[in-house]
């Protein structure tokens, strides 16, 4: 069963000349368990898709279902979702703002036990007007976990954390996907932390998909050894299919009980090579060329 | 529904100013003015007259009629417009939105707007009654001899016309709101609006071209319940019935406004 299901969503702003199309025809299934991760530049159109999900913005054209029923006010209360930066009330505690959406959405929350969670239990008390960034931050994974939602959406949630926060929100998504069985959608720019928390990911570029999958599946390529040598040219022409231009150096598709034997030649041929590397895939090479290709 | 309007009214008393200085001070200065004049009335003249004739409840009856002064309107509307602006100045929708329908939010927030305007008409009229009686106790009347039971109908009837006559103003600042995002836009178009009504009326010199007006309707309804010495029913349902067009239509209208209203950033 899927959490969340975008069927040939669309939206657009603003009319003529200055419409700018902020999803095309966007269809995606968000599993009911794990982490799925997206991915995407500024302005690829993740922040209106997560506004879309939560009904703040209504799509053009499409469908959107929650828990496979069409989303509504009833589905959209088993969400929880912190969506760009986090707000607040100023004028309110800590403890008061999440006792108070806790009323809102008429259940009884553990509002110590989440304050613990989210690591505010000293500032409990204290005016969200003098919270830092970090501990908003944390506030705001609060205000999405306080209706014990089936389905979190978490739009940059480290954003603000030092190292240690971020570890240990990370901790926290994982044990939401992997102990509570709930289904996390993490919008985020950090490529490494989606890379390390999310099963699936699906990469937005310009209001369009264009990939989606496990992540294994999309990092499945082979892994490459990166050459910084003198001279590029004789390099790729003595390799032809098999080598590429890479950075500044030239990356080979080659299996490692052929490396010695290709160095060698290497330099049997006068060609220096001032360093030999393997090169793993990795997200953030997979969203450069995603991204890159389809702007061109 | 009932959960909702306790959250708005928490937030509404946690911005102490605005709660103040939208539902605190018409009373206040309604007691101050009434002090001021009966005041020197009762120190120049009252003093020396007899203390027949004063009648509490009929007095604070008659206090409800700042609902219908310009001034009073200006500061109920920064009230209920602080009510419903709070959650797009503080962006706080994305929590609330997803939680309950638009609908609970919107009855939510004209719910805890109303009733602080009407904790504000209590005070007024209570504010009044006490000092009508500390000032007949001064003039040497016994408390006994006050015809109380007489006026609580009419008090009744002027409290059902200011109380009409806010829910008018509360549809229409919402819609305001909800149109602007912004509370000083609705409080001044309210403002404003009201002021060239009452302006226009006086002009005209007679309610009757513009008693499509909440401010005429108010005066109409009025009318039925204080001029002539008994209640006339046809004016005061008419009155009323014209306020209450103007709340049904304004809230209705505010409320698709805000249905449909998209939220990209609050």
């Amino acid at each position: 069963m899927t959490a969340i299901e975008l069927n040939d969503v669309s939206k657009s702003f603003g009319f003529g000349a200055t419409r700018i199309h902020a999803l095309e025809a966007l269809s995606l299934s968000i599993p009911s368990q794990g982490v799925y991760g997206l991915l995407g530049p500024n302005g690829a159109g993740k922040s209106t898709l997560l506004r879309m999900i939560c009904g703040l913005v209504r799509p053009d054209r499409g469908g959107i279902s929650l828990f496979g029923e069409p989303a509504g006010p009833p589905t959209r209360a088993r969400l929880g979702a912190l969506i760009d930066a986090p707000t607040f009330y100023p004028f309110m505690t800590a403890r008061e703002f999440l006792a108070m959406l806790a009323s809102v959405s008429g259940v009884r929350a553990d509002v110590p036990a989440l304050l613990r969670r989210v690591d505010l239990t000293r500032a409990a008390d204290q005016k969200v007007s003098g919270f830092s960034l970090g501990m908003r931050q944390r506030l705001g994974i609060a205000a999405a976990l306080v209706a014990r939602p089936a389905a979190v959406i978490l739009d940059e949630p480290t954003n603000g954390l030092d190292p240690d926060g971020m570890i240990e929100i990370r901790h926290l998504i994982r044990r939401l996907a992997q102990e509570e069985g709930l289904a996390v959608l993490l919008s985020s720019h950090l490529l490494d932390e989606v890379e390390k928390v999310a099963d699936r990911v699906a990469i937005l570029n310009r209001g369009r998909l264009v990939a989606e999958g496990k992540v294994g599946d999309l990092l499945g390529g082979e892994e490459r050894l990166w050459l910084d040598v003198a001279q590029q040219e004789p390099v790729l022409e003595k390799l032809g299919e098999v080598a590429w231009v890479e950075g500044k150096g030239v990356a080979v598709r080659i299996a490692r009980a052929e490396v010695p034997r290709l160095l060698s030649s290497l330099l049997s041929e006068n060609i220096s090579v001032y360093e030999a590397k393997w090169i793993r895939p990795d997200l953030e090479t997979f969203f450069l060329a995603e991204t890159r290709d389809s702007k061109a | 529904m009932a959960l909702p309007v306790r959250s708005e009214l928490q937030k509404i008393f946690r911005q102490r100013a605005l709660f103040a200085a939208g539902f605190l001070a018409v009373p206040a200065f309604a007691v101050l003015a009434k002090i001021f004049t009966d005041g020197i009335l009762f120190a120049r003249v009252a003093r020396a007259l007899p203390a027949a004739g004063i009648d509490p409840v009929l007095s604070a009856a008659r206090s409800l009629g700042v609902a219908d002064n310009s001034l009073a309107q200006l500061f109920f509307a920064l009230g209920v417009a602080s009510i419903f602006v709070v959650d797009y100045r503080f962006a706080t929708w994305r929590h609330l939105i997803p939680r309950r329908s638009r609908l609970a939010f919107w009855s939510a927030k004209s719910v805890a707007a109303l009733a602080c305007l009407s904790l504000s008409l209590l005070l007024v009229a209570l504010g009044d009654l006490g000092v009508t009686l500390v000032l007949a106790v001064l003039r040497g009347q016994q408390i006994g001899d006050f015809t109380w039971a007489i006026s609580v109908p009419v008090f009744f009837l002027a409290l059902l016309v200011a109380v009409a006559e806010l829910l008018a103003l509360t549809a229409m600042t919402a819609l305001l709101t909800v149109v602007f995002r912004s509370s000083m836009a609705a409080v001044l178009s309210v403002f404003l609006f009201g002021l060239a009504t009452v302006l226009l009326q006086v002009y005209l010199g007679s309610s009757s071209e513009l008693g499509w007006t909440p401010s005429a309707a108010a005066s109409l309804a009025r009318s039925g319940v204080f001029d002539g010495g008994r209640f006339q029913v046809v004016p005061y349902l008419s009155g009323i019935c014209i306020l209450l067009c103007w709340g049904v239509v304004c809230g209705v209208l505010g409320f698709v406004l805000f249905q449909r209203q998209e939220l990209p950033s609050e």
